[in-house]
């Protein structure tokens, strides 16, 4: 990685925070986190688990929604206001400013999720006598949510290198949505023993991101045990997934004219 | 063969555009050299394919076909643009950071770095007139300070070539001054300038050399001089003392002629008809006060190239 690609990255990263949606939708996830134990009040005894679902599923919302809106916006926008003319007219390569995008996004991904899981550790430590916290498999939930929304972003990234912000954005929660759904569509038809769909279900299988693998939020609402292996399994397929839509859309951006 | 700062063998691009991918040439092959330490002036209309030349040298644009380098290297070399400062028409900085701080980032990309980048930069926005600006995002610049930033970067890791695209464009009379004097201060350096404009005055004023590009075709290129050789298009001659057979003489032969306080001023259609009609003065004892070559102007060549061009592509006439 070169030195132009993490300059890149800290200035993504130092727009991205000077974002109103980033505030906007941070502030209500963790407003809604801190809300959970209100709402937790009105069930007895599971206050523990509502708490955890809750703040899991606030940083997976609140989260893609910010990966899909400020990823579709980090080389469509930079080509809306040429900002990125004399970036590139400088001995950088297209794929280099597209990585150092992406990794920007990412670094603000990772504050967002951080932000959230100790805003979700607080909540869930006033309630640790109910049931313990599994400190490992707490991590490994927000650090699969962190892959979740780094693959939401690489898909929000390689369709702004090609599309208009609004179509990006549609597309990449279109398919992060399939990706969600998917693994349920798959067991029915499997159950169903559609023979004649096996082959749509392969190629969907192969092309859809597999969100619910990078989901390990019944581990910290129910403490379902985890095993390193697994998590690092299902680390390596996000980050291998996301890898592989950055490096797309890198060729895409390559090719493409910046006029 | 001096060394060529810029070289472009039949240099291409065709844009589709719309639903149903409608072609149009932007360029056709240019073939275009820039000889290392000159100030070459790219002018043309607008659509004329100024722009895109830049943007395809930058490497903004891939070409359709052809062929372009940099002081030899080929422009699909990165590290061909290590070589060159780019000022993009109307340019645009990331409007939440500070000046310096856009110096940084540029200049970071550029590999430039620490103290000695942030020595540059600042002693590079004092040049600019930006020095009282430091503390103001560009958020609240004007277009002119915007476009001082722009040069400014450009500079910024004293690029031997800087490619500016219409660096006068938008700026008041004494922005368009400045702008002239830090283009022929930096080819004075010894630094090559190549800039595109459609402000003709400028280039009359600092180009060594000119391109003329409409319709996506060099249609003129040359030293500014040699763009005027042969295009005298009359010769004026002013005398005084002149009987008036002479006078009706002189009438005959030119194409025009007036009397003033000084005498009469006559214009003649070539050199050979004023060089008859000044013997004719000589024999008569009258006195010759001057004898002036009208040259079209650049202004003048361009216009005609330009109604020449739409006339031969088929288009509307630029002027009736």
């Amino acid at each position: 990685m070169t030195s132009s690609t993490l300059t890149i990255a800290r200035v993504t990263l130092a727009e991205a925070l000077r974002d109103r949606l980033l505030y906007n939708l941070v502030v209500f996830a963790v407003l809604l986190v801190a809300g959970s134990l209100t709402i937790s009040q009105l069930t007895l005894g599971d206050q523990f688990r509502i708490i955890a679902n809750i703040g899991t599923s606030a940083t997976q919302v609140f989260g893609l929604l910010i990966a899909v809106f400020l990823g579709v916006g980090l080389v469509s926008r930079e080509m809306d206001r040429r900002t990125c003319y004399p970036a590139l007219a400088r001995p950088v390569s297209r794929a280099g400013f597209v990585v150092g995008k992406y990794l920007g996004l990412l670094a603000t991904l990772g504050l967002n999720v951080a932000l959230m899981a100790a805003a979700t550790g607080v909540m869930l430590s006033l309630y640790v006598g109910q049931q313990a916290l599994s400190v490992p498999a707490f991590a490994a939930a927000f650090a699969l949510t962190f892959l979740q929304l780094a693959v939401a972003g690489a898909l929000a990234v390689l369709f702004s290198t090609f599309s208009t912000a609004t179509l990006s954005a549609i597309f990449a929660l279109s398919i992060v949505g399939a990706g969600w759904l998917f693994g349920e569509v798959r067991a029915f038809w499997v159950a169903a023993r559609q023979v004649e769909l096996k082959g749509l279900i392969r190629v969907l299988d192969a092309l859809l991101p597999n969100m619910s693998l990078l989901d390990l939020k019944e581990s910290v609402t129910y403490g379902d045990p985890v095993t390193l292996g697994s998590v690092l399994a299902r680390a390596a397929y996000g980050a291998g997934y996301a890898g592989v839509l950055v490096a797309l859309a890198a060729l895409v951006f390559s090719r493409r004219d910046v006029r | 063969m001096a060394d060529l700062a810029i070289r472009c063998q039949g240099l291409s691009k065709t844009y589709r555009l719309g639903l149903r991918a409608r072609r149009v040439d932007a360029l056709q092959g240019l073939d275009l050299a820039v000889e290392a330490g000159t100030i070459y002036g790219f002018v043309g209309p607008n659509g004329a394919g100024k722009s895109t030349t830049i943007k395809i040298l930058v490497g903004l644009v891939a070409p359709s076909a052809g062929h372009a380098e940099l002081f030899g290297r080929p422009i699909a070399d990165p590290r061909a643009r290590q070589a060159i400062g780019y000022l993009p028409e109307n340019p645009t900085f990331h409007d939440f950071m500070k000046p310096l701080e856009v110096m940084r980032y540029l200049g970071a990309l550029s590999g430039l770095g620490g103290r000695a980048l942030d020595r540059r930069a600042l002693e590079l926005l004092e040049q600019v007139g930006l020095s009282r600006a430091l503390d103001l995002t560009v958020r609240k610049f004007s277009k002119g300070m915007v476009q001082r930033l722009g040069l400014a970067q450009a500079v910024l890791h004293d690029p031997p070539l800087l490619i500016l695209d219409e660096p006068m464009s938008g700026l008041d009379p004494m922005g368009r001054k400045e702008v002239r004097d830090l283009i022929v201060a930096q080819a004075r350096r010894g630094k090559t300038i190549f800039f595109s404009t459609h402000i003709l005055n400028d280039v009359e004023t600092i180009c060594d050399r000119v391109g003329m590009v409409m319709g996506g075709r060099l249609v003129r290129e040359g030293a500014l001089r040699s763009l005027f050789d042969g295009s005298v298009r009359a010769v004026e001659v002013r005398c005084s003392a002149l009987p008036p057979e002479v006078d009706s003489a002189l009438l005959a032969m030119a194409t025009s002629g007036s009397t003033n306080p000084e005498g009469h001023a006559y214009l003649f259609p070539d050199h050979g008809a004023a060089h008859a009609a000044l013997a004719r003065v000589v024999a008569a004892g009258a006195s010759v006060l001057s004898v002036q070559p009208i040259r079209e102007s650049l202004e003048e060549t361009f216009v005609r190239l330009a109604a020449d061009t739409r006339a031969s592509d088929g288009g509307p006439p630029l002027h009736d």
